[in-house]
């Protein structure tokens, strides 16, 4: 396979998951701001995006219209929705050749839909139907992606891109929102942060898995558990560990990615967030991990693409 | 409806052709390749086709068939217009045709082997030796030069015209990079989704396997010595106008779809492509990028899209490219005239598909007779292509002849002179209702040896879409439509 193409396909992947991504953010922010006192406040979400500059350069006041705008619609914002399915589109339409036509006809079809839309049209239709849209097209692209693809090497840069992404996502949400799940000060803040544990799993989609996980109301501490450790959490930085190791693993067995890799994901797999907490915080460690992660990201690039 | 279904006319009233129609005679009865189509069409209610055609537009645009006009901004992807009413040929017609077109691209590919090597033609004095050895479509870096299994001309779209009954004209060979190939697979793909009953009753011959020849095309062009040659098409890249197209042919072929960046020659004179096991070899290069982009080391030097080194890897037959470099001498407008002494010269055959009248401007008493009935006739740039630089005399304001005037007797030699030839009309779906449109026919022809062409029995038909418009390009607001050869 040409290294380009597993470039595109690994990028391909990585924006696709990413539009998801940044549409459960912007959906449990939206949700959160109904609640009686309960705004979250939109800057977690640029924050998270890495984008805050970018809208700061923009826009002079932090209002929900003014965050929905940017973080959907702009295309000179690079995690913008609208940027994010583009650049899907373009790696999926340069790759088209190898990759089964359906992907590149429903990613081209969410495209031209995504055209006519507006925030004012959106802002008729609603806002939430239009985050369960974005959330169905790309889990059917993503399902194309793994019922469609021949498991050959274009496949394993597939999974790898949508793994660093998600890894990397989860460990940003986690990182911005810890303060809520483990305050220093660790006082009682009562119904208003159980709601927003309650949006936080959900923007990772871990509403009904931490019920079926735990069985019991939310607890800060199992939540971060749940979304570093789990193995059986599809959204866990351990789980996208280990679908990164896999594919990895299928395409060379001698690779420095493979390796260091492989080191993360084995104190994935053992560690527990109390061994963290003795050592140091939270954000240390997940600091740490999202440069690890980039890092892991273009060793790859270097191992395979060059 | 059943007096209608045995009603052997179309249109009576409304549909009035002025110049040969493919569909309705002079007398409104309908021609016996379309009987069965016409008696079909009477047969529907207004609105089937009209649905129909927004049905294929939303399929074209969710499959991305799409093309890049030049001049507008980059990345801006249009339809081409699609015109859900068939072009239909009968099999004794695309008999004749496809016999001329082999013949002719023969004789083509024999005239680029001699100009490039013996020159037998030009010592016999039938062509001018200026006009080839000066014309600057001639490459002297490939002089001398035989492609591997001497075929120079591996895949040609030649354009042809119908004027009456019995009378096709080739009007054009495109043995460079000519596209639009996918179209005709995809219209074809498109009307069996709309149309499927049409296709049980008519005996289309299937065009599905084009892209199954052009591989054997590739893989019989394969330098000497090399098993299981690896082919790759070689695409500008996803702005490019033809971008689609390549992505398809890759696919269908199944072999890789790369770009410049991809590619390098390694000190071996081979050509490889970066893949993540490292370097890989490659054999033969189907490559939709003009001579000019090719390779920087040699041709144009500010070159982007093409890979350092290839002509070197191809002079030395490590590597086919398809088409060869220098085809363009063999299909410049101004050799053009001399086709039919090729095909007598090369082959001992008399033409089967007659050129149209053309003056050469170079020549004074043609250059002549043109000024003085510029009016009637079509003048070409004898490099231009894509229906630039061209006037059509007939449709011509005063103002627009005199600047062109002015431009032929500044130099005469870069342009040629036609007739208007009265193109064939075909019905086509209009916004007032089924209208006649003027319509050209590009099969393509794939050259797997000298003595071997295949034409896949279909082509791509272009149809100018403005009343009484004989422009079918699509840059210049021509569409398309899916052409049926029928069978035996």
């Amino acid at each position: 396979m040409l290294s380009r193409t597993a470039d595109n396909i690994y990028w391909m992947a990585r924006m696709v998951e990413r539009a998801q991504d940044i549409v459960r953010l912007l959906e449990a922010a939206y949700r959160m701001e109904q609640l009686p006192g309960g705004g979250v406040g939109w800057d977690p979400i640029l924050t998270i995006s890495g984008q805050i500059d970018g809208f700061k350069a923009k826009y002079d006041q932090l209002t929900s219209k003014n965050v929905l705008n940017f973080m959907i619609f702009d295309l000179e914002n690079p995690s913008s929705v609208f940027s994010c399915i583009k650049a899907t589109r373009e790696n999926t339409r340069s790759e088209r050749s190898i990759l089964p036509e359906e992907m590149f006809e429903s990613i081209n079809t969410t495209w031209i839909e995504l055209q006519g839309l507006y925030y004012d049209s959106l802002e008729r239709t609603g806002f939430r139907e239009f985050f369960e849209w974005v959330k169905d097209r790309t889990e059917l692209f993503r399902g194309q992606t793994v019922s469609m693809m021949v498991y050959d090497d274009a496949f394993q840069f597939a999974r790898m891109g949508t793994y660093i992404e998600r890894a990397d996502f989860t460990a940003r949400l986690l990182d911005v929102k810890y303060h809520i799940l483990l305050p220093p000060d660790a006082a009682d803040k009562g119904l208003i942060d159980y709601y927003q544990w309650g949006e936080m799993l959900r923007s990772v989609g871990g509403w009904h898995a931490y019920r079926s996980i735990y069985k019991e109301t939310p607890v800060p501490s199992k939540i971060a558990e749940m979304l570093i450790f789990s193995p059986v959490f599809p959204r866990s930085m351990n789980s996208a560990y280990g679908e990164i190791v896999t594919s990895l693993g299928a395409l060379r067995t001698d690779s420095m990615s493979l390796k260091i890799a492989s080191q993360e994901y084995a104190f994935l797999r053992t560690g527990s967030l109390a061994g963290i907490l003795k050592e140091r915080s939270l954000h240390d460690f997940l600091t740490d991990f999202i440069g690890f992660t980039a890092n892991l990201s273009d060793r790859i690039r270097s191992d395979f693409m060059l | 409806m059943s007096d209608d279904s045995k009603d052997n006319s179309f249109g009576k009233g409304f549909y009035a052709p002025r110049s040969y129609d493919e569909m309705v005679g002079r007398d409104g009865s309908l021609s016996q390749a379309y009987a069965l189509y016409g008696r079909w069409l009477n047969a529907q209610p207004a609105e089937t086709l009209e649905q129909r055609n927004k049905q294929a537009d939303l399929l074209f645009r969710r499959m991305g068939i799409t093309f890049a006009v030049y001049g507008e901004q980059t990345g801006v992807e249009r339809l081409i217009p699609f015109d859900p009413i068939p072009r239909i040929i009968a099999n004794a017609e695309w008999e004749k045709l496809n016999a001329g077109i082999c013949q002719r691209v023969k004789a083509l590919n024999r005239f680029l082997d001699d100009v490039y090597g013996k020159r037998d033609i030009l010592k016999a004095g039938l062509i001018p030796q200026d006009l080839i050895l000066h014309n600057s479509e001639y490459t002297a870096e490939v002089d001398g030069f035989t492609p591997p299994n001497k075929v120079h001309t591996h895949i040609s779209g030649i354009d042809i015209v119908r004027v009456d009954a019995d009378h096709f004209f080739v009007l054009e060979d495109n043995m460079r990079c000519p596209s639009g190939v996918s179209y005709m697979l995809e219209n074809r793909e498109v009307m069996m989704r709309l149309f499927p009953d049409l296709f049980k009753e008519y005996n289309v011959l299937p065009v599905n396997h084009y892209p199954q020849e052009l591989k054997k095309t590739l893989t019989a062009s394969a330098p000497e010595g090399v098993e299981n040659p690896r082919a790759v098409v070689f695409t500008p890249g996803i702005y490019n106008s033809a971008y689609f197209e390549h992505a398809f042919l890759a696919s269908e072929m199944g072999v890789e779809l790369v770009t410049g960046q991809d590619l390098f020659v390694d000190s071996d004179d081979c050509v490889y492509m970066r893949t993540i096991e490292g370097p890989a070899k490659v054999d033969v290069i189907y490559r939709r990028i003009d001579d000019q982009f090719l390779d920087p080391e040699v041709f144009r030097k500010d070159s982007l899209l093409g890979c350092a080194g290839l002509y070197r890897a191809a002079m030395k037959k490590n590597v086919t490219l398809v088409n060869a470099i220098g085809n363009g001498v063999g299909d410049d407008k101004a050799v053009y005239p001399y086709v039919p002494q090729m095909i007598e010269f090369y082959l001992g055959e008399k033409p089967i598909l007659s050129n149209v009248p053309t003056y050469t401007l170079a020549k004074p008493d043609d250059c002549k007779y043109v000024l003085e009935h510029i009016g009637e006739l079509v003048i070409k740039e004898t490099h231009g292509s894509g229906g630039y630089g061209m006037l059509i005399g007939p449709k011509a304001t005063k103002a627009e002849i005199e600047t062109f005037k002015e431009k032929i007797k500044e130099h005469p030699d870069h342009y040629i002179a036609q007739p208007t030839l009265a193109l064939s009309s075909c019905p086509t779906l209009q916004a007032e209702g089924i209208a006649p449109r003027h319509v050209d026919l590009r099969p393509y022809a794939l050259m797997q040896n000298p003595d071997k062409v295949v034409v896949v029995p279909g082509a791509l038909t272009r149809v100018a879409l403005r009343e009484g418009s004989l422009v079918v390009n699509s840059s210049q607001g021509g569409g398309t439509k899916d052409t049926w050869v029928l069978g035996a």
